[in-house]
């Protein structure tokens, strides 16, 4: 455990270095709120820097994790010295850890309580999650005692191999297990529950000052109390660190759309470059954020959208080293039946989308979906564009794409049954996506109410 | 108002949901061994090759050794539609770094025919529903 306290300490290290190059901070106070943030920009460079390593055939192990820990942290301090980043300072004069308001305490004690049982949950959680044998620590494994991902028989193919899979998390967990200093399945959980603090911690330092507490603090305790969350948060699984990575990247891609701060489209870029690499669907769904980018500036198009194409291009060439890998190695990512498996399933169409809209409306979600489409049209009504029309738009193209995938793999029966379709998993990442939205939503349907109410006449 | 007041009632009670499984399953996994949760033994035992003969297959095989798995058309037949894949998955993970080869002299037959292994079979371990562990000669 104390191995791998030290490896996401040195994550969110590696992650505060390039935060403070792109953004710098004027106290560390301000790193406290960011801390989440930092964390997974770590995280995400890391993984695109070790994917990147491994595709061309550089062995893993500690030299090549801290080897590239150190690398990006010294390339950030430098980068950060040469842009006269101006150094932090303790804190603001007068600063003191402000009290949260009485209404919003029960809330943040909940939120505490909810990881303290989850931490001892998974610290006794045996590894029998299936696609963890099969892909992702299986690699993990190979990579620890190969320093590769496994070969033929791990990558290569075979009926369980899962070759395309990206090797995001597989990394994760080799640098857990390297950071642990054995193979413990079982601590390996908890690698889990670091990355859910971080993703928590992210979207409420990001949206501190943005949104009252007592819009946020509720919305975040729903989402972790969803059933479909809450079950699957502390799982050796990909699904949620895609959310995490691309829930963090699209609300920063959002706030870069409203402050247009560089330092906000950079660390996006990253995030999302990072969501490509941790699975398939992370292509699609980092496709969706941009989508939703572009029709939320359409009115700024000049201006933005040649940012954005750039922005879109720099996410591909992060996961280019291993979309190539894949090439070289002749691995095909494709539909069991093809690509052009759809025009044949036409009858699919239909069932897959009223599947993909059931299961975002499943009480597995606990009403977050009502929620969530309640908080943007009232959003709308209230005379609010931008944002609603960036969170309908990601839920649209989220919603179709998901149909999409279903509709064309045939191997998926029109079921919400796990092992038989990942449309529970497939929402999971919609709804993560999502969650940091609807804060921001009700907040600026919240201060329109306001405003109309004081307005006199 | 409404939205955030359905947001904390619905948050509030899927809390003590959440916290009530978490700590059940704790619970429940506490009571397992070490050795147990370290053999990923939490649910489906039917995915689950008996540990006394896996423990065999880790003493017997050595770590640069290579194995392969055989299921006979018999293995328990209509218990699962991914049973076999999945068994031979959670072997191939829980061997490594030993890895699976079809021309592996370390054989685990699940029901197999054992005639058709290639050589003479030479069983070192094996359980009451059918699985056998051995080493083919050639």
């Amino acid at each position: 455990v104390i191995g791998l306290l030290l490896l996401n300490v040195a994550v969110l290290g590696v992650g505060a270095s390039l935060l403070w190059s792109v953004r710098g901070w004027r106290y560390w106070t301000d790193l406290m709120r960011l801390g989440g943030l930092a964390y997974l920009l770590g995280l995400s460079a890391l993984v695109v820097l070790l994917t990147t390593g491994v595709a061309v055939g550089v062995p893993f192990g500690w030299p090549l994790l801290i080897g590239g820990g150190i690398g990006l942290s010294l390339i950030a301090i430098i980068v950060g010295r040469t842009a006269r980043v101006p150094r932090p300072t303790l804190r603001p004069p007068g600063w003191r850890i402000s009290q949260p308001p009485p209404l919003v305490l029960p809330f943040a004690l909940c939120i505490v309580v909810y990881f303290a049982m989850l931490f001892r949950s998974l610290r006794l959680t045996p590894l029998f999650e299936t696609d963890a044998w099969w892909v992702w620590t299986v690699r993990a494994k190979a990579l620890h005692y190969f320093g590769d991902l496994g070969g033929a028989d791990l990558v290569g193919g075979g009926a369980t191999g899962y070759p395309s899979y990206p090797p995001g998390l597989s990394l994760v967990h080799a640098a857990a297990f390297e950071a642990m200093g054995n193979l413990d399945t079982v601590t390996l959980h908890l690698q889990h529950w670091f990355l859910a603090v971080g993703f928590v911690a992210a979207a409420l330092g990001l949206l501190a000052g943005r949104v009252r507490p007592a819009i946020v603090y509720p919305l975040a305790l729903l989402l972790l109390s969803m059933p479909g969350f809450a079950d699957r948060v502390g799982w050796a699984m990909a699904d949620c660190l895609l959310g995490y990575l691309a829930a963090t990247g699209g609300l920063l891609l959002y706030l870069w759309l409203e402050d247009r701060a560089p330092w906000q489209l950079l660390a996006s870029t990253v995030l999302l470059g990072g969501a490509m690499l941790v699975k398939r669907e992370g292509t699609i769904v980092v496709a969706c954020v941009l989508v939703a980018s572009f029709a939320a500036s359409i009115a700024q198009r000049r201006e933005v959208w040649p940012r954005l194409v750039l922005a879109g291009a720099t996410t591909l060439a992060l996961a280019a080293p291993w979309r190539t890998y894949l090439l070289v190695s002749g691995v095909r990512d494709e539909p069991t039946e093809g690509y052009l498996a759809f025009v044949e399933h036409g009858d699919r169409a239909w069932p897959s989308l009223e599947l993909v809209l059931t299961t975002f409306l499943d009480p597995v979600w606990f009403g977050f979906g009502v929620v969530a489409l309640f908080a943007i049209g009232l959003a709308f009504l209230c005379g609010s564009r931008r944002l609603p029309v960036f969170a309908i738009t990601f839920a649209g193209a989220s919603f179709v794409s998901s149909a999409f995938v279903i509709w064309s793999e045939t191997a998926f029966e029109i079921t919400q049954k796990p092992s038989l379709n990942p449309i529970l998993r497939m929402t999971l990442v919609t709804t993560l996506v999502l969650a940091p939205l609807v804060p921001l939503l009700l907040e600026a349907s919240w201060r329109a109410g306001s405003h109309v109410s004081r307005s006199p006449g | 108002v409404l939205a955030v007041s359905a947001a904390a009632v619905l948050g509030l009670v899927g809390f003590v949901d959440a916290v009530g499984d978490f700590g059940a399953r704790a619970d429940r996994l506490a009571r397992l061994s070490a050795e147990d949760r370290a053999y990923g033994f939490v649910q489906s035992p039917e995915l689950w090759p008996p540990r006394d003969i896996v423990d065999d297959v880790r003493t017997a095989i050595p770590e640069s050794g290579e194995f392969r798995v055989e299921f006979g058309p018999d293995w328990r037949v209509g218990q699962m539609r991914w049973t076999n894949a999945l068994t031979a998955g959670f072997l191939r993970f829980h061997l490594l770094p030993r890895r699976q080869s079809p021309t592996a002299e370390w054989v685990l037959c699940f029901a197999c025919d054992e005639s058709k292994l290639g050589g003479e079979f030479s069983v070192l371990s094996e359980s009451p529903d059918g699985l056998r562990f051995g080493r083919i000669a050639r």
